[in-house]
């Protein structure tokens, strides 16, 4: 995505999700919280980034280092950061040391060496289908989902009226684990065999 | 897959005679005891919401309405054409009893075993 689409991407998130709740805890969403959800896929449905680590069911400590190592790298994302800084978080912030704070635990994956010296870590598998529907959706997730290895936890957001009855039979029909389904989003795992 | 039964109804209040007797038949489905669904497409998606089929009342039956009412209450379960809907700009909130928004993969799965259907 180009970086510019991304940049005015992350403003309307900030100007549609400040000050919203989380629909899980109805915690107030301050500009970083809404920075991490739009990261982790979350435009459309942004939580709290402790129920998103919750919703793709990984602690919150390793989601937030992931996070910050991937914001590190992310020039517009720095940018909306700094500007969420020097807002100071109008609302009750407990995010704003994170990219300071971020450290890389014990046996956690350790990120690969990019080919310009910085470090590199694999993203969360997020696929934003908007709103397509019936077979259009099905056949553009099942071509997504060639192309990673089993096993692979992948989110699926699609805001088609059909989706919540299409994505779960696609998957029982399939093979595929539908972990969670909270529409617009889907976390699934992809089946064993390719 | 035993016990099932599928009406395809393509047609909606421009077609009452049409509409009218797939729901006869839907009932006389569910009524043996089969899970029955009616998959509306094209124009039958505007039979899915509140008023859609309001006034449809053809000599020598019930009226639509009735009909369709009797259905849900039974248990049947309609699947509505995802895209058809959204392209006629239908209101998802105004769907009546036993009505739901599905895709292909839906209605794929429910006749995945081999399922015996019939067509208006």
């Amino acid at each position: 995505m180009a970086e510019s689409t991304e940049s005015r991407q992350l403003l309307e998130a900030l100007t549609r999700w400040v000050g919203s709740s989380c629909p899980a805890c109805s915690e107030s969403l301050c500009d970083h919280a809404v920075l991490c959800a739009v990261a982790l896929g979350l435009k459309d449905c942004p939580r709290c980034l402790a129920c998103a680590a919750k919703g793709l069911k990984r602690d919150l400590v390793t989601t937030q280092n992931h996070l910050a190592r991937w914001l590190k790298g992310k020039d517009c994302y720095l940018r909306a950061w700094a500007k969420a800084d020097s807002n100071r978080c109008k609302l009750p912030c407990h995010l704003g040391g994170l990219l300071a704070e971020a450290v890389i635990p014990a046996g956690a994956e350790v990120p690969e060496e990019g080919t310009n010296g910085q470090k590199r870590v694999t993203p969360l598998v997020v696929y934003d289908f908007g709103d397509l529907g019936c077979g259009d959706l099905v056949l553009a997730l099942r071509q997504k989902l060639k192309e990673l290895p089993p096993g692979t936890q992948v989110r699926v957001i699609a805001t088609d009226p059909g989706a919540p009855e299409d994505i779960p039979a696609w998957l029982r029909m399939v093979g595929h684990t539908l972990l969670d389904a909270s529409p617009p989003c889907y976390d699934l795992r992809k089946r064993s065999d390719p | 897959m035993p016990g099932r039964f599928v009406i395809s109804l393509t047609v909606g209040p421009e077609q009452p005679d049409r509409a009218t007797v797939a729901f006869v038949v839907a009932n006389a489905a569910v009524g043996s005891e089969r899970e029955t669904v009616v998959f509306l497409s094209t124009e039958g998606v505007r039979l899915a919401v509140v008023g859609g089929a309001e006034g449809i009342h053809e000599e020598g039956f019930a009226s639509l309405r009735d009909l369709m009412a009797s259905f849900a209450r039974e248990g049947g379960k309609i699947y509505v054409c995802s895209p058809c809907f959204k392209r006629r700009k239908l209101n998802e909130t105004e769907l009546i009893a036993g009505a739901m928004i599905v895709g292909g993969a839906k209605l794929v799965e429910f006749m995945d075993q081999g399922v015996p259907s019939i067509s208006y």
